[in-house]
């Protein structure tokens, strides 16, 4: 009996409790998919989509069930106050998949708008961040036909070209971590809409690079994969070279990995980064029977000089141009030339003294026997 | 109170469940503490350092099998010195408790109620570590196999799915620790194991050898220790230090097939964890304190306990200036070495006195 | 004052039930007289001529005797043609009662079954479970011969254990029946019939079976005291000794089983277990019982030992289905959204759009729904039990969708934990009882609450004891032999390896004898 009571006591204190846990359904929070800042004259512009059920009297909604509603403010919290005012619901951001930084943006308030994600509870590390050179509420608020391109679809858009190499995810966990590195900088992915057809399609523009919060540089598609090339994150890359016999040859990758070494000459670090490329051939201009005995080496050269000239462009830019190392070279340095690091009160000032010496060894697996007409 | 018999090994599991849960939720921001490969170093040291704490302890309850510190207390030092070795341990670990607690409110309040009312997160965990320490030592620690299957199976899936990410570049060189951050770490880490004051009350308890059980623990526990470290600065680097907690972090980047963003299950079990944590120090702090206040009644006794846990949680809670007094004063060691240290070495040297004294006088 | 008065109450219940004594035995029984008239009158006092005592005085060569009986309750013909037709044709000498006694005793063979009756109490006792009693003028005893020929339910397969591949019997409501069908497959001496009567009133019929060579003697004798010391009037069912039998740390989950089956039991009773029989239901009791033995029946060791293991694991998963699933779907959709694929989430959010209540309200409402209904179910006669599946399943399924009251995955939730919580019907009870709870903590702390809830439960299981075995042995503490039959379903060329004895689990404080 005492333990009933007990019990019975127990339970109605937890009841009570309750209420200090504070809860809001479902139907009273904004599930944001993605988020679009834009700063213009010193006011923060932030655009969300969210779902809403398709039976819903939104007069924004569309089949999809994606909606936008916008907010402005001195700093983001005030933008998003403003937001949940207007719709008069939570704002739940733990299923924002993409953030959308417009250029103004990311050259002034950089910091700011990172560290505000950074630090909310809710948004979750793994999110894409991207930037653009039109307005970022341009990007999410884009639609194909009647329908507006729901964040899910930018993110499989850029993670399915990730695997080519021309894309790679600038999630806010690489962002932070970059931009917490003094010896590292930021590469943010670019993408455009443009139309397709009677469709509007985003893709990817190229690289905004970084510097201590902000813009230095702006890298072209090839740049990524150059970037890629060096940070091993290739899985299928297509690479496309012309021979005089034989004509345009395309390779695809299998299997790539890219070791980094570094060693110090003359006082300046030199970084090797040495690639090892497998891959098969796909597709030949006019056909050699005799491919593999004459013409294959030559390809292989090919295909690795083509590769280490996407490499060097992209360091050429980024570490060269603009004393951006986005590589992770510094880190390579510290790990493995850690007295040489440490001889730097500031290691900032390693990042113009790194000669990088690229190579590449391609090798091709399989070349598929020629269908012809016989 | 005491009663049951505890397997030594049963008993190791339940004290590395409840460390783990201190290390999952341990904030950077907080201390001063090491980063880099030096941790290992300092890691290292912790084993030797808390194995030579403990030293007195190995031999007392070596030569007094079946007792544990409290009884030999009252042997040696009769009826007052005794109440009042008991009243140390009750308040060492009834600020263990509140520590605990506090620590838990502010990893619940941060990353899954941050409107919640801090008051509530701690009323129910400690009133839920209060009933678990009614059930008694062993079936704590029986709950504590499946617990950490559990917790393994979910480390297991966090291990596998950020191993892609690790990269032995994130390691900072050892080169680049300092000695005082080395002391520092090394303070901090065994400041926080209250666990090792726990084997002085659960001795007369525990079937198997004292020694080997807290070696065991020890050994364990800071291995454990640097494979945490390993992972969670090999997989985000300096990123880490901008996370108020670095290892829930790791377990939301991962991700495991289709699965990702199950933090919150992760979250979930060490909330099992957590409240163990809490459950022992109660219990340690009832045991202790049934030793002067005997006649009162178990249940009574967990209450008190409880109620005077939550107020001293309550205030520390709410004023994270205090909170961090108290932490610097548990990081001077003074109060771990008392009761691990100093109460075992007086019990050696009055014992040894006594067995010295000619009979009859 | 309060402690003045608990003494004497005290003292009055000492004084009503001296020690040593047991609830239901006469402080002083009256012993047969021996004239025949004064025997039977007090007799029809004591019955307060109730209408089903059948009287009928006879006359054999000079010597009065009297045949009692309960009406319709004693085999007329049998009794009759061994008792009534022999004795009708006895002489007697110069002692006609002393030579009907020894006639009765040593040359008649009406049953095999025979008892000498000294006192009124034991009489109706006999009289009352289906005996026909003989009094003799001249003699102050009586005898009770085991005629019945009662009425009872023919053997049958048990209702509330099925399964495919095993015995097609069931125990039934006379306990003698039960004790045959257990004996019949332990051809052994050393099971043991135990016979013990409780009630005060009803005197009921129970019996302790065990085998003498596999039991502990103190599992045993505590058993046997505490059976002793049962305060009843009235027994009727298994399940009101039950909770004398059980341990008093078991809250939630019994650490007694119930079966309705022999072979079961024999399988029980082989490992040192101790089964419970009572008269007048078919339910057994089992003793010591842990809680993994809930998700063992007949059919995981009959068939095949991986399609063995594999049922095992989906009974698992069904329980902890049964009670988490409600509570996990409103903690995760009302705090913790985020752990929901999207797609999924956005399907949720759309049908909890237009529900007027909240996820936690909805789910303890369709859930207490549910529980009628199985209520009504379970009382209904079979002709309208289609009439009320055919009203639920409209009700819950498809006007309350409809009607926007409750969202569609809830009722997908509730069907499943329906399901679910009748693949282990033993932990039926206990799993609603945790599903409510937390469903309320899921919708109150959201994994949180689910997660101390948890713990309490958790660790209240592992305190828990069954007669000094570990409640959640061999689980923990560990033993990996044990677990053979736990995890897995080892086949029988190493289940039968080594002879299991309950009392020898990891943590028992009851190990067999010669270990001690």
């Amino acid at each position: 009996m005492r333990k009933i009571s007990l019990a019975l006591v127990l339970a109605v204190l937890c009841v009570s409790l309750g209420g200090c846990f504070p809860v809001s359904q479902l139907n009273e929070r904004i599930l944001i998919q993605a988020i679009a800042v834009d700063y213009e004259g010193g006011l923060f512009d932030v655009t969300l989509q969210y779902f809403v059920a398709p039976s819903g009297e939104n007069n924004n909604t569309d089949v999809t069930g994606s909606a936008l509603i916008s907010g402005q403010g001195e700093n983001l919290s005030e933008a998003f106050r403003s937001i949940a005012v207007r719709s008069s619901q939570t704002l739940f951001f733990g299923h924002n998949r993409l953030l959308v930084i417009g250029q103004n943006a990311l050259d002034q308030k950089f910091s700011e708008i990172i560290h505000f994600f950074n630090t909310d509870h809710q948004t979750h590390p793994n999110i894409s961040i991207l930037t653009t050179f039109t307005k970022a509420s341009d990007i999410i608020s884009n639609k194909i036909g009647q329908n507006t391109i729901r964040a899910q679809e930018i993110e499989e858009t850029i993670k399915n070209v990730a695997q080519t190499g021309d894309s790679f995810m600038s999630t806010l966990f690489y962002v932070v971590k970059s931009h917490m590195d003094p010896t590292q900088q930021t590469a943010i992915l670019k993408v455009q809409p443009i139309e397709n057809f009677d469709d509007v399609r985003i893709v990817v523009d190229g690289v905004t690079l970084l510097k201590d919060g902000r813009i230095v540089a702006q890298g072209d598609v090839d740049m990524i994969r150059g970037i890629n090339w060096i940070r091993s994150d290739i899985q299928k890359a297509v690479v496309t070279v012309e021979d005089a016999d034989i004509g345009l040859i395309s390779c695809e990758s299998i299997a790539t990995s890219a070791k980094t070494h570094v060693t110090i000459e003359n006082g300046a670090p030199i970084v090797w980064v040495d690639v090892n490329n497998t891959c098969r051939v796909l597709e030949m201009q006019n056909g050699d029977p005799d491919f593999i005995q004459t013409k294959m080496q030559q390809v292989e050269q090919e295909v690795s000089a083509a590769i280490q000239a996407e490499m060097e462009h992209a360091i050429d830019i980024a570490l060269y141009q603009n004393d951006c190392d986005v590589f992770d070279f510094c880190n390579y340095i510290r790990s493995q030339q850690t007295d040489y690091f440490l001889s730097f009160e500031d290691p900032s000032q390693i990042v113009p003294l790194i000669q990088v010496r690229t190579s590449v060894n391609t090798r091709i697996e399989r070349v598929h026997p020629r269908t012809e007409y016989r | 109170m005491l009663g049951g018999n505890v397997r030594v090994r049963q008993l190791v599991v339940l004290l590395l469940v409840s460390r783990i849960f201190t290390t999952l939720t341990y904030i950077p921001q907080a201390g001063k503490s090491t980063s880099g490969l030096v941790t290992l170093l300092v890691n290292g040291a912790g084993i030797v350092a808390a194995i030579l704490l403990a030293l007195p302890a190995f031999v007392v309850f070596h030569k007094n099998k079946g007792q544990n510190v409290l009884d030999l207390s009252y042997t040696t030092f009769g009826r007052v010195g005794g109440s009042a070795v008991a009243g140390l341990y009750t308040l060492y670990f009834l600020a263990c408790t509140a520590i605990a607690a506090a620590k838990f409110e502010y990893f619940v309040t941060t990353v899954l109620f941050p409107q919640s009312a801090s008051a509530a997160v701690l009323f129910t965990v400690i009133l839920t570590g209060a009933v678990i320490a009614s059930f008694g030592l062993e079936g704590i620690s029986r709950s504590t196999l499946v617990v950490m299957a559990v917790f393994v199976l979910s480390l297991a899936i966090t291990v596998f799915s950020v191993f892609p990410i690790i990269h032995t570049y994130n390691y900072l060189p050892m080169a680049m620790g300092s000695l005082d951050k080395m002391v520092y770490g090394l303070l901090e880490s065994l400041s926080q194991t209250a666990e090792l004051a726990f084997f002085m009350l659960a001795a007369s308890s525990i079937k198997g050898s004292f020694a080997k059980g807290y070696c065991a623990f020890v050994t364990i526990t800071f291995a454990g220790f640097m494979l945490f470290y390993l992972l969670v600065e090999g997989s985000m680097g300096i990123f880490a230090l901008s996370q108020p907690f670095p290892f829930y972090t790791l377990a939301s980047i991962g991700e495991f097939f289709s699965f990702e963003r199950q933090e919150a299950i992760h979250v979930s079990i060490w909330i099992f964890m957590g409240t163990l944590n809490i459950a022992i120090y109660v219990w340690a702090a009832c045991v202790s304190a049934s030793y002067w206040a005997g006649k009162l009644k178990k249940p009574v006794l967990i209450a008190a306990v409880g109620i005077v846990a939550f107020g001293l949680a309550w205030l520390l809670a709410g004023n994270l200036k205090l909170f961090a007094d108290v932490l610097f004063a548990m990081r001077t060691l003074i109060p771990l070495a008392a009761v691990v240290f100093l109460v075992p070495l007086l019990l050696l040297v009055f014992s040894k006195r006594r067995a010295k004294k000619p009979c009859g006088k | 004052m309060l402690e003045q008065i608990k003494r004497r109450l005290q003292t009055k219940k000492r004084q009503k039930n001296p020690p040593g004594q047991t609830a239901f035995a006469p402080t002083n029984p009256q012993h047969l007289s021996g004239e025949l008239t004064d025997m039977l009158i007090h007799i029809r006092r004591l019955f307060d001529n109730s209408g089903d005592l059948v009287c009928r005085e006879i006359q054999i060569d000079g010597l009065n005797i009297a045949v009692l009986q309960c009406e319709s309750m004693v085999n007329g013909e049998r009794l009759n043609r061994a008792f009534i037709l022999p004795a009708t044709g006895l002489t007697f000498g110069a002692n006609p009662a002393q030579e009907f006694s020894n006639w009765l005793q040593s040359e008649m063979v009406a049953s095999t079954d025979q008892a000498v009756v000294h006192t009124y109490e034991d009489l109706f006792t006999f009289i009352m479970s289906g005996f026909v009693a003989v009094l003799v003028q001249g003699l102050n005893y009586g005898f009770a011969l085991g005629m019945q020929g009662y009425a009872y339910r023919s053997v049958s397969e048990p209702n509330y254990e099925v399964n495919e591949r095993a015995s097609r019997e069931g125990f039934v409501e006379p306990i003698k029946i039960n004790m045959t069908m257990i004996r019949r497959r332990l051809k052994t001496p050393k099971l043991v019939f135990e016979m013990l009567k409780v009630g005060r009133v009803s005197h009921t019929d129970v019996c302790m079976c065990y085998q003498t060579d596999q039991v502990s003697r103190r599992t045993l004798e505590q058993v046997r005291r505490k059976l002793k010391t049962i305060d009843l009037d009235v027994v009727l069912e298994s399940g009101y000794i039950q909770p004398f039998l059980e341990d008093g740390d078991s809250i939630l989950f019994s650490s007694v089983g119930v079966t309705e089956r022999p072979d079961t039991v024999c399988a029980k009773v082989s490992e040192g277990r101790i089964a419970v029989l009572v008269d007048g239901t078919p339910f057994a009791l089992i003793v010591p019982y842990l809680f993994v033995e809930n998700f063992q029946n007949f059919d995981d060791y009959s068939k095949r030992s991986y399609f063995g293991t594999f049922i095992r694991w989906i009974k698992y998963a069904s329980f902890l289905f049964s009670v988490f699933l409600p509570g996990l779907y409103v903690a995760v959709a009302t705090f913790h959204p985020k752990l929901l694929p999207p797609v999924l989430l956005f399907k949720i959010a759309a049908a909890e759009e237009t529900t007027p209540f909240s996820l936690m309200l909805e789910a303890l409402c369709i859930h207490f729904i549910f529980e009628i209904m199985r209520e009504a179910g379970l009382r209904l006669p079979r002709p309208v039990g289609h009439a009320v599946s055919i009203v639920g399943g409209l009700v819950i399924g498809d006007a309350a969708v409809t009607a926007g009251i409750i969202g569609a995955p809830m009722v997908m939730i509730l069907a499943l934990t329906a399901i679910s919580s009748f693949v282990v019907p033993s932990l039926y009870e206990a799993s609603m009882v945790l599903r409510f709870a937390f469903i309320v903590l899921g919708g109150l702390m959201g994994l949180y609450g689910i997660a101390l809830g948890s713990m309490i439960v958790l660790v209240h299981m592992c305190a828990q004891t069954s007669y000094g075995i570990p409640f959640l042995a061999p689980i923990t503490p560990f033993s990996k032999w044990d677990m053979r039959d736990v995890l897995v379903r080892r086949d029988w060329k190493h289940l039968g390896k080594k002879t299991i004895q309950v009392q020898n689990m990891p943590g028992s404080s009851q190990t067999s004898e010669g270990k001690e």
